[in-house]
């Protein structure tokens, strides 16, 4: 369809396309269970009149008329804005697409999982797997009303790895989610050996008073509960007033060894692309650098509202990070684990999301941790819970950062020591 | 699309085959602080085709109804990939053959309103939260309705036409001191009325009110607590707690949980039951045919604190042996059928709510729900608010309320359940594997808890 020629001359706006083809191949409780495919045409007009924007998302081929129409009628009522949107410019592009995935067949998909599952039950045979393998081939193509048309071609592999294992009341799993642009990516032995090895620690269990202790955050956990932190960063908060980072911009907020930035850019990165789902190139900036606020997650709309430059992270449901990296340190995991007279190690969280983020206090359910003592893994820690506050614990408590980063969806993050953290253990 | 279906099904070399086609239309309308944040409309057009061949199942969804017939050739491909390297062959329980044409019972018909009514209405609600109190900085006000035409074959000789309305709404408040924020809302939903919307006015000012007050509230000590739970932090337990465990398809291959979720597990006390219903019309979530075709109905999961039944697909019934109970549900032709939930419901007892309060020295009283998870063992919860127990009487409230524990001791550990039922709708959702947000709704009365173990400092 031609763009233009579906607005009149006083309307502007925009015209996301996506097209994409999946299958995923999902093992469940050791067995192969299902194999789904998909083909998905989804377009997004986002419409502007009078200053006034209306969204329109359509699934119906050859629904142009219907599709103008509900946007003229959201528009009326929808929300004002005041950015203009970006012509054409020079687009850096990124490796994300691996030619390879959509030659890929059902029973290459199946064969690594297959092989995972029968490691892990010769491991030990009451161990239940889950892994899906998913493949994903997208299309993305975007043209505006001020002459920006791009597309660009990204390819994606999402793998899911559960073990589960249940031994008289205990309930003991562990999860990981790789995701990759490229197949040859993803390691498979190691995330096999992760899993057991989490696994392994977790079946005796062991039990300390509550208190205050030093916690080691692996990249998985530590993603939970930095999620304040992306929350604060965002532009939307920032405009609201909700973020305490508004007007801070060159402030010190957090320790001199706490650096974390953006990167849409990064060759085989998970979130990297040329541009943002409005049409601004992908970049890479700090957010963060030793400590120091540098910049906010913007879109269009915040960027103008705020007097900044967008640098292409601006999507559907506003400012969104592209890959967010943070600045490894310098101790193994190792080093770090064998630091620690008496403390924990927390693998998994449950419910850390739930406070408010823009205080910074972080408590969750620690679903899979561990006790640490003389440097050692002792057993797992059953119903206990932590509680931080983080904006506290980043000024003043990160006792180590990782050496050893790691990709958990689009953060690539090391693990982290922080101390003192509060917990409370029943019993 | 009747003849075309049919006869797509009929060229199918399966031993089952099922096609939905669904065309649901979407109002979406956001307020944050003083603006209106989104108006968005969409449609969302497309359907799946599902294939059974011995202990296989193939699954292709699709925008396009162009090829069909490819597709269908597709979805077989699959089933038979994992015919050849899993033993054993699926079979379904028995379903009857229904041809149907279901309509929406409307109350007040969401898509009769204008665009500009909804609008006004939100905005006016918006208006009132800002206008509670000076120590409001911000709202968050999301309304939604949705319509589905949704159309069902499959090759037992059912067509079934089923019209699904869903509307939900989040009328909430932000408050902040400079330090501290606090939240608090009113929701709202239904499956049949848009005046679920109105009529929220002066929820929506004690709302931003309790928002506002909470920011002087103390953070409760952490430790372990007898606890009320008011209805919607009991309907948030038993959705998240024990519904989640009693879907059959998580059930039936794992003999660990099958042990644990056993018919004849005795859990909690002699009166408690908890019920899962497609039947509550009006709640979201319920329907007269799940994604499968199966009619909906009541079922009982525990009854007299002994596990009865479980949520059921036609495969899971058939595998364990019961009947297909209408939880077989998909968020979108996207997705394949799976065992959900709808109306998962703790029924009423007889306490009131003074004499859970009396033997209480030091207890919480649980207010709302934010959400929550759980992975099976273990949950956690936050409420929206909460209250001290000192005495037997409520005393100061306080914040950031986090409950955490087993699933099976915390029902053990129930030990009263109000007299004063209620359902509660909202705009929020379901979520398993990746099918989230899918509708439903959960009912309670009051319940009391002994040794709850709350997070916080202690």
């Amino acid at each position: 369809m031609d763009f233009k020629s579906m607005l009149n001359p006083e309307e502007k706006g925009d015209l996301l396309r996506k097209e994409s083809q999946h299958t995923t191949v999902q093992f469940s409780n050791n067995r192969l269970k299902k194999i789904n495919s998909g083909e998905s045409n989804r377009e997004v007009l986002r419409l502007i009149k009078n200053s006034r924007v209306g969204l329109v998302e359509n699934t119906k081929p050859e629904n142009n008329n219907r599709l103008i129409e509900m946007a003229r009628e959201a528009s009326e009522l929808g929300s004002r804005v005041e950015f203009s949107l970006p012509g054409q410019v020079h687009l850096e592009r990124p490796e994300i697409c691996d030619e390879q995935i959509d030659r890929l067949k059902l029973e290459e998909l199946i064969r690594p999982a297959q092989e995972f599952i029968q490691k892990t039950t010769s491991y030990h045979p009451d161990l239940q797997a889950e892994v899906s393998v998913r493949k994903e081939n997208n299309f993305i193509k975007l043209e505006n009303s001020s002459g920006f048309s791009g597309s660009y071609r990204k390819t994606q592999v999402k793998i899911l790895f559960g073990l589960r294992l249940i031994e008289g009341k205990n309930l003991l799993v562990a999860y990981s989610f790789p995701q990759e642009t490229h197949w040859e990516n993803i390691n498979w032995e190691e995330e096999r050996e992760t899993l057991l090895q989490k696994i392994d620690w977790g079946r005796k269990n062991v039990s300390l008073p509550s208190g205050n202790y030093p916690v080691l955050f692996i990249p998985e956990t530590f993603a939970e509960i930095l999620h304040p932190v992306e929350a604060c960063l965002n532009g939307q908060a920032v405009v609201r007033g909700l973020s305490p980072w508004a007007n801070r911009l060159e402030e010190k907020i957090f320790s001199e060894n706490f650096s974390l930035s953006n990167n849409g850019l990064l060759p085989r990165g998970p979130g990297s692309k040329p541009f943002d789902r409005e049409g601004v190139g992908c970049s890479s900036f700090h957010l963060i650098e030793n400590g120091k606020l540098q910049n906010y997650l913007l879109d269009l709309e915040t960027a103008h509202k705020l007097n900044l430059t967008p640098m292409g992270t601006g999507e559907e449901n506003g400012p969104t990070i592209n890959n967010l990296v943070m600045e490894p340190g310098e101790k193994s995991f190792s080093e770090m684990l064998q630091s620690i007279d008496e403390g924990i190690l927390i693998a998994g969280t449950m419910g850390a999301w739930a406070g408010n983020p823009y205080g910074g206090q972080v408590s969750g359910n620690i679903s899979l941790g561990y006790k640490i003592k003389n440097g050692k893994i002792e057993g797992r820690l059953k119903d206990a819970m932590f509680s931080l506050n983080i904006f506290r614990a980043f000024k003043d408590n990160i006792s180590a950062i990782g050496s050893e980063p790691k990709w958990v969806d689009n953060l690539h993050l090391p693990a982290v020591l922080i101390d003192p953290v509060n917990i409370s253990i029943k019993g | 699309m009747q003849s075309k279906l049919q006869n797509l099904v009929s060229l199918s070399n399966s031993d089952y085959c099922d096609i939905r086609i669904e065309e649901t239309e979407v109002t979406l309308i956001s307020f944050r602080g003083k603006e209106i944040e989104k108006m968005e409309r969409k449609i969302q057009f497309g359907g799946c085709i599902r294939t059974l061949i011995g202990s296989g199942w193939g699954f292709v969804a699709f925008n396009r109804l162009d090829e069909l017939e490819d597709k269908l050739r597709r979805a077989e491909e699959q089933a038979r990939a994992i015919n050849r390297v899993k033993a054993g062959s699926i079979s379904l329980a028995p379903s009857q053959k229904f041809i149907d044409r279901v309509f929406t019972p409307y109350r007040e018909d969401p898509r009769k309103v204008s665009l500009k009514e909804k609008a006004e209405l939100l905005e006016h609600y918006n208006q009132l939260i800002l206008e509670t109190d000076p120590r409001i900085t911000s709202t968050r006000i999301v309304y939604f309705d949705k319509h589905t035409d949704w159309y069902y074959t499959n090759s037992h000789g059912s067509y079934i036409y089923q019209e699904k309305t869903d509307i939900g709404g989040n009328l909430g408040a932000t408050a902040s001191d400079g330090e501290e924020r606090t939240y608090d809302s009113v929701t709202f939903g239904s499956t049949n009325d848009f005046n679920s919307a109105r009529n929220h006015d002066e929820a929506v000012i004690a709302a931003a009110q309790r928002a506002a007050d909470q920011l002087t509230a103390p953070t409760v000590r952490g430790g372990e607590y007898t606890v009320i739970l008011d209805p919607e932090m009991a309907g948030l337990f038993v959705h998240e707690a024990f519904g989640h465990l009693s879907e059959a398809d998580e059930i039936y291959e794992d003999k660990n949980l099958l042990k644990l979720m056993e018919l004849g597990t005795r859990y909690g006390p002699s009166f408690l039951n908890i019920y899962d219903s497609g039947q509550e019309w009006g709640n979201r979530g319920c329907m007269k045919y799940d994604d499968e075709g199966t009619p909906t109905e009541k079922t009982y999961l525990i009854k007299g604190g002994e596990v009865i039944g479980h949520l059921h697909s036609r495969e899971s019934a058939s595998r364990m042996n019961a009947r297909p109970t209408g939880n077989a549900r998909a968020i979108n032709y996207r997705f394949p059928p799976i065992c959900r939930m709808r109306s998962t419901c703790i029924e009423g007892g007889k306490d009131k709510f003074e004499d859970m309060l009396s033997g209480i020295d030091l207890g919480v009283y649980a207010i709302g729900g934010i959400g929550g998870e759980t992975n099976g063992e273990l949950f956690t919860f936050t409420a929206t608010r909460g209250q001290m127990i000192r005495n037997g009487r409520l005393a100061e409230p306080v914040k950031n309320v986090t409950l955490t524990g087993n699933v099976f001791h915390t029902l053990d550990n129930i030990d009263k359940i109000g007299d004063d039922f209620s359902f509660l709708n909202n705009a929020g959702g379901c979520g398993k594997f990746e099918q989230s947000p899918l509708p439903t709704s959960e009912g309670s009365p009051h319940i009391r808890i002994k040794n709850v173990i709350i997070g916080g400092e202690s």
